[in-house]
């Protein structure tokens, strides 16, 4: 898999936002590092999961990735060219988001047709008629049916507004898609007709993801490798099953140790993280995770892990997990 | 057991113009000292309602209790009057809800809010009060609860800001706590935590907790016996083993299929066909019917009874009578 070109490629991604005080905001009172420093690929027809904690930086990562957001250093790098101004055009055709919120990622004012066909128009120059060639199967399927094109997103229940959102992304024939926690606003029985379509589309359409939520078992379903990340830092990255069966980071297990799993049976005393996410504006030299880790030592408050590998394919950033350069 | 609660065929309709919407439709359950009575289901099932029905917390413009009891110290609180319902509500029962930043006040500190219960309810003057609520905050694991009396919610953390709500629920040592979501907005780390929380007080207090929700883990970890509820009835009624080993009922058997495994790796998600319809009352089938596999012919002509199983599970199926040989209802 890391033998091919990779599709995205992340240099040292960085997203800084500067808080300002006084009444011009003329001063600087700290550095948010929503996004600090991230290097990550993505080969062509992967999926990779992104795992994290609301404020870990998932979603602006998705936006700086897509260039939603300017970076504020590092660079992105579409299939081995990097994505400037003379090539964002391209990539923007080429690459699409499918948003959490089915209720306000849709224009209320627009109908379905002008929703599904508004990327046809932007980018292309089919008429009216020919853009709805396009729309017709598209909406077919997804699981919509014809009489959809002249309604509004209203007149939808979520799972068949996030439907609507798919044929949005799908409709260019895209080659990259961000899923920015997709289902998270669905009920369980529809999250589930959600996933299923997603994958299908996903395979016959041979399509690279990011998919980003904060729910581990549907992160697993859906992925292929899963990054883990903390206060805007990837912590642990690896092929999924790897990823469970051999953990390394101590966040990633007490990430998996805090999911109430579906089994009576297994119920057992949970031993929760202690404390909060700590706030990401100037946070102290070191670890990222040092305020809540159990191990944390000396070293971990002075210098910064860098994201190792390992394990063949397993990357994690600890100064004292198994195979790291202190155990 | 204790029972401290029992709700007998609670029913409570929402009216919207001339739709009449059977919200909660015959709701049965009773629930003891020292037990989580869970009900689970997805939106609009009538979860919530029954939580608001049983504290006369709702809307009266558009919303009536059509029938049933709710019997709870010895009275029925459907029949009772604002101000009998104010010393109860926050006294012997109290609420968490889902989402604690638009629980709380934000012009009222932590200690106001507190102490508020205390000086309402126990007849505690202000010193008396701020000394209970900063012995509440340690109880409910905040860090430095002295420095944290005189915040504003918005100087806490979501996980922060449940704890205070948790606070202010056991103020008054109440005989029942309703939380309804209590985890949904928060993280996962947070929402152990918070989880961990609510188990031991519920164990220190012997109090009863029914805890709604629509996430399948918090009910196998939480709960001593689970209401499943679709389209405003109760479904299944199991203990959980029984339910996640051998659920009954077909919406409970899709529901817990369609759930990603962290375990096993299925390739396709199981679904339930179609979405959650809209009832108008009154309902003559299974509510269920339309989305049903085994939907048989009386399932479109006449709703199920919830049939008692023999070891004390109910199922609202017509097909579990004609599995079984002898229904008992």
């Amino acid at each position: 898999m890391t033998a091919k070109t990779p599709l995205i490629e992340l240099r040292d991604l960085q997203k800084h936002y500067r808080i300002n005080k006084g009444i011009f905001g003329h001063r600087t009172r700290g550095t948010v590092k929503a996004v600090d420093s991230i290097s990550l690929s993505i080969a062509p027809e992967e999926t990779l999961g992104l795992i994290g904690e609301s404020g870990c930086g998932k979603s602006t990562l998705s936006r700086v990735l897509l260039g939603l957001t300017p970076a504020t250093g590092g660079e992105v790098l579409y299939d081995g060219r990097p994505v400037n101004r003379r090539t964002l055009p391209q990539f923007r055709r080429e690459a699409q988001m499918i948003f959490q919120d089915p209720y306000s990622s849709l224009d209320p004012r627009m109908n379905i047709e002008d929703i599904i066909g508004e990327p046809l128009r932007v980018h292309t120059r089919l008429d009216r008629k020919a853009r709805r060639d396009v729309i017709l199967p598209l909406l077919e399927q997804v699981g919509l049916s014809e009489d959809a094109l002249s309604k509004y997103p209203h007149e939808f229940s979520g799972g068949q507004r996030q439907r609507i959102g798919i044929a949005r992304a799908l409709v260019l024939e895209p080659r990259f898609i961000v899923c920015d926690e997709p289902v998270s606003a669905l009920d369980m029985s529809i999250q589930a007709q959600i996933l299923n379509l997603f994958a299908e589309m996903k395979k016959t359409r041979r399509l690279t993801c990011l998919f980003i939520s904060h729910d581990m078992s549907v992160v697993k379903h859906i992925s292929d490798r899963i990054a883990v990340m903390y206060l805007g830092h990837i912590v642990e990255l690896a092929e999924k099953e790897e990823l469970f069966r051999n953990t390394l980071h101590p966040y990633t297990a007490a990430l998996m140790n805090a999911i109430p799993v579906p089994n009576p049976a297994l119920r057992r005393k949970i031993e929760p993280l202690p404390g909060d996410l700590p706030s990401p504006i100037d946070p102290p030299p070191g670890c990222p995770f040092q305020t809540r880790c159990a191990a944390a030592q000396e070293r971990c408050r002075r210098e910064m892990p860098a994201l190792n590998e390992l394990l063949p394919g397993h990357f994690a950033a600890c100064h004292f997990c198994k195979g790291g350069v202190g155990a | 057991m204790q029972a401290i609660l029992h709700v007998n065929n609670l029913k409570t309709y929402y009216y919207a113009g001339n739709r009449v919407v059977p919200a909660v439709d015959g709701v049965s359950f009773t629930l003891s000292r020292g037990e989580v009575l869970g009900i689970v289901g997805e939106s609009g099932c009538g979860k919530s309602t029954v939580a608001r029905s049983v504290t006369g917390l709702f809307d009266r413009s558009y919303t009536r209790i059509e029938g049933g009891e709710v019997l709870f110290d010895g009275m029925d609180l459907t029949r009772q009057s604002a101000k009998t319902l104010n010393r109860i509500r926050g006294k012997k029962i109290s609420m968490i809800f889902q989402n604690p930043l638009t629980s709380l006040n934000p012009v009222y500190t932590v200690a106001d809010q507190i102490t508020e219960v205390l000086l309402l309810h126990e007849g505690m003057n202000r010193r008396q009060a701020r000394e209970r609520a900063l012995e509440l905050l340690t109880m409910v694991g905040i860090p430095e609860p002295k420095a944290r009396l005189d915040d504003f919610p918005h100087q806490l953390s979501g996980g922060m800001q449940q704890r205070v709500l948790i606070a202010i629920a056991l103020a008054c040592n109440p005989q029942l706590v309703i939380a309804d979501e209590p985890t949904t907005a928060l993280d996962v780390t947070i929402q152990a935590q918070i989880l961990r929380l609510m188990d031991n007080i519920r164990t220190q207090f012997d109090m009863g907790m029914l805890l709604i929700t629509h996430n399948m883990g918090v009910v196998a970890e939480m709960c001593d016996r689970v209401l499943v509820m679709y389209g405003g009835v109760v479904v299944e009624e199991a203990d959980p083993l029984q339910l996640f080993d051998a659920p009954l009922h077909p919406y409970t058997r899709g529901l817990l299929a369609a759930i990603p495994s962290i375990e096993a790796q299925k390739e396709t998600l199981y679904t339930i066909p179609g979405t959650v319809p809209r009832f108008s009352h009154p309902v003559t089938c299974c509510r269920f019917a339309d989305r049903c596999p085994h939907c048989a012919g009386h399932c479109r002509t006449q709703e199920p009874p919830l049939f008692r199983t023999g070891d004390g599970r109910g199922v609202r199926c017509w097909n579990y009578l004609s599995e079984k040989e002898e229904p008992s209802q």
